[in-house]
């Protein structure tokens, strides 16, 4: 165990710094739907975004995207940006959003009642 | 001009699938997505309309002389609903009509049923919406007879690939389907029914506006195809009034002899007897679902270890139940943590790492047991969202539950000479009639082996395979999981030569060679299904 402790570190290391990124947040309802399928991990939709924690307003208006409602989103920092918004004292912060439409819920008709 | 409810779609570049067992490239410009957004039209005129346009983007494939196939949620491992040219986004398309009498066979009323027992559903919906819609929105309640481990998918992705639970007495999503509304090509679009089971009338295949083809092979044959058939819009499925289900977990089983071979005659009688805790199956009480769990590294012969079984009974509803399909999970390992453990084990090798991934696979094993949830519940609160997100593989092979106890000894022996790094599972499903259908055995037994996306892994998928055949024990290969081991000789092993014909030739019958040549991919290719 002792031998391969140094190859467990480097591995760990390597893959955090490389590749990894940090997930903040994801929201979701319970059994989420989705309007359509993403690529990989990715959500349907998703956008970058560029803003500053200096900002009086934030904010980004993912609901209009979505006729029938949002069911899920997920913010994703990458290692490089979160040290991009330290090193410019939060002016400059970088993320990823990804969102999910929900699908409709209810029945409908085939005749007009 | 791009019809309305039609989006083109640039599909990222590599694409992958949800658990990114692989990855893909299609032809610029060819991909599709459809969805309801934008007009105020009835859902009967966004139906119509939507048929329409699968129409149309088939015929924009004619045009440019590429291929399309439909994906539903993404989530096959397998590259089973990719192809070289365009993917058609098929969620937007998420409707469901209700039946009423004038909507269905007289045939169909004379089998004692009733348009309460069906349900017409756009091939985008998924289960989860499909689950709240009959358990929780309509009254009086209804449910799906069979579901997948977790409610994702979408209708059509499911029964493509024969997507099944552990409903062994029931069968797999797909044996629910009674009726399909197949778009073959931009001018073409049939309504497939078994001969011997009529269900819709006149006034409804008219509505679609299709052509009725009331055929056993064909409809058999078109169940499970996986996206090569042409596009199937919607599905007309049977549903039972809402039932629930009462859940035992028995983790103090002998693995014995005797044990296995009441398993594989599925004697329930002498399975009760054999198995402490295992209530009686009686009516209003019935088992409905069961299933094993093992660690293939600590369980032994005549030995309680590592031998986990999960039952579920059919209870009715109590009076005043309410379905509830929200809660929290346990937590699964987080994707991180995967990637890390996948490039450790390739750094180790497979010699050095045995150790490390029994301890590990077998710690996580027993983290992931937890005891029964002690009050019943319906089959969309306990299949709900999965837990797992990362590079993951899921491998499931189905056997003949007769031939169980000998593949279990099988896969023991595998793991005892390479590690697996995952757990193994075995889940009971009654046969299908599907031609093409994995869960082709009368009693049907699919063994899964879920764990870490490595090399290691692949290789075990593969010893396990040349096992069966070396045992000579008829196997067969999930369509939707990893499948590395098909190909065309196997195929054809798997399923005999007149299955295969039949189902060549009921695609041949169904598309014209233009759209044939639409819907092929490299994968029925690789499985023989296409010359
Ligand atoms: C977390 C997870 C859990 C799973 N659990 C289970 C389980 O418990 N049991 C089980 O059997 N499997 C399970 N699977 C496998 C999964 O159920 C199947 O791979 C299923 O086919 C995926 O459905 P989908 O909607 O994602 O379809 P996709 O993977 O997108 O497509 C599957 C096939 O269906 C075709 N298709 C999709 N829509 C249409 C359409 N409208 N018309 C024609 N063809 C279409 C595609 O072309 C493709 O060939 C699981 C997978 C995951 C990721």
């Amino acid at each position: 165990m002792a031998k391969i402790l140094p190859t467990i570190l480097a591995v760990v290391l390597i893959s955090s710094i490389v590749t990894s990124c940090s997930v903040i947040r994801v929201v979701e309802i319970a059994s989420p739907t989705s309007d359509c399928a993403g690529s990989g991990q990715h959500f349907c939709h998703d956008t970058l975004v560029r803003t500053s924690i200096w900002k009086s307003k934030n904010k980004v208006n993912l609901k209009s995207t979505c006729a029938t409602g949002i069911s899920r989103v997920k913010v994703t920092t990458k290692p490089m940006d979160v040290f991009l918004g330290f090193l410019t004292l939060g002016f400059v912060v970088k993320q990823r959003i990804d969102w999910d439409c929900a699908q409709r819920t209810g029945s409908g008709e085939i005749e007009k009642p | 001009m791009i019809p309305p409810g039609i989006k083109s779609y640039k599909p990222d570049a590599p694409w992958k699938n949800v658990h990114e067992n692989f990855t893909h490239t299609f032809t610029p410009g060819c991909s599709w997505l459809l969805h309801h957004n934008d007009a105020p039209l009835s859902e009967s005129e966004l139906y119509k309309r939507a048929t329409e346009n699968i129409k149309w983007v088939i015929g924009q494939a004619v045009k440019k002389s590429v291929t399309l196939r439909a994906v539903g949620a993404n989530w096959s491992f397998s590259p089973v609903a990719m192809c070289e040219g365009g993917m058609l986004q098929t969620k937007g398309l998420d409707l469901i009509f209700n039946i009423n009498n004038t909507l269905i066979a007289p045939e169909y009323i004379q089998t004692g049923k009733t348009h309460k027992d069906l349900l017409f559903a756009e091939c985008g919906v998924q289960i989860s919406r499909l689950n709240r819609e009959l358990e929780i929105d309509r009254s009086p309640a209804r449910c799906i007879r069979a579901s997948g481990g977790s409610n994702g998918q979408t209708v059509a992705g499911c029964i493509s690939t024969g997507t099944h639970g552990a409903a062994l007495f029931t069968g797999a999503v797909h044996d629910a389907v009674v009726g399909i509304h197949l778009i073959t090509g931009p001018d073409t679009h049939v309504w497939l029914e078994r001969a011997s089971y009529p269900v819709a009338s006149d006034k409804f295949i008219k509505w679609l506006g299709a052509t009725p083809l009331r055929d056993d092979a064909l409809f058999n044959a078109a169940l499970v195809s996986f996206g090569s058939f042409g596009i199937i819009h919607g599905v007309m499925l049977e549903t039972e009034p809402l039932f629930l289900l009462k859940e035992y977990r028995i983790s103090n089983a002998v693995y014995s002899d005797e044990l296995m071979k009441a398993f594989s005659k599925l004697d329930v009688p002498k399975l009760t007897q054999l198995l402490p805790g295992m209530p009686a199956s009686v009516p209003g009480h019935e088992l409905y679902h069961m299933e094993i769990n093992l660690n293939p590294y600590t369980i032994k012969k005549n030995s309680t270890e590592g031998l986990y079984i999960f039952l579920f009974y059919k209870v009715p509803v109590p009076p005043g139940h309410v379905v509830d399909h929200g809660g929290t999970h346990a937590p699964a390992p987080s994707p991180e943590f995967i990637w890390m453990m996948k490039g450790l084990l390739t750094l180790l090798g497979s010699k050095k790492s045995y150790s490390v991934i029994k301890k590990l696979t077998s710690s996580e094993f027993e983290k992931n047991i937890r005891p029964a949830t002690p009050e019943a519940k319906s089959i969309g609160a306990i299949f709900r969202d999965t837990r797992f997100t990362g590079n993951i593989a899921s491998f499931a092979f189905a056997i003949s539950t007769a031939d169980l106890p000998v593949t279990l000894e099988e896969i023991r022996k595998e793991v005892a000479e390479n590690a697996f790094a995952g757990a193994v599972a075995v889940r009971f499903v009654k046969g299908t009639r599907a031609t093409l259908g994995f869960t082709k055995f009368e009693n049907t037994s699919v063994v899964e082996m879920d764990g870490l996306d490595s090399k290691g892994n692949h290789a075990v998928f593969n010893n396990i395979i040349q096992r069966l055949e070396t045992q000579q024990i008829p196997f067969s290969i999930h369509w939707g999981k990893l499948n590395a081991p098909l190909n065309k000789g196997r195929t054809k092993d798997i399923y005999g030569v007149d299955k295969i014909k039949a189902w060549k030739q009921s695609r041949v019958q169904l598309l014209s060679p233009a759209a044939q040549a639409v819907f092929s991919n490299p994968f029925m290719e690789k499985c023989g299904l296409l010359d």
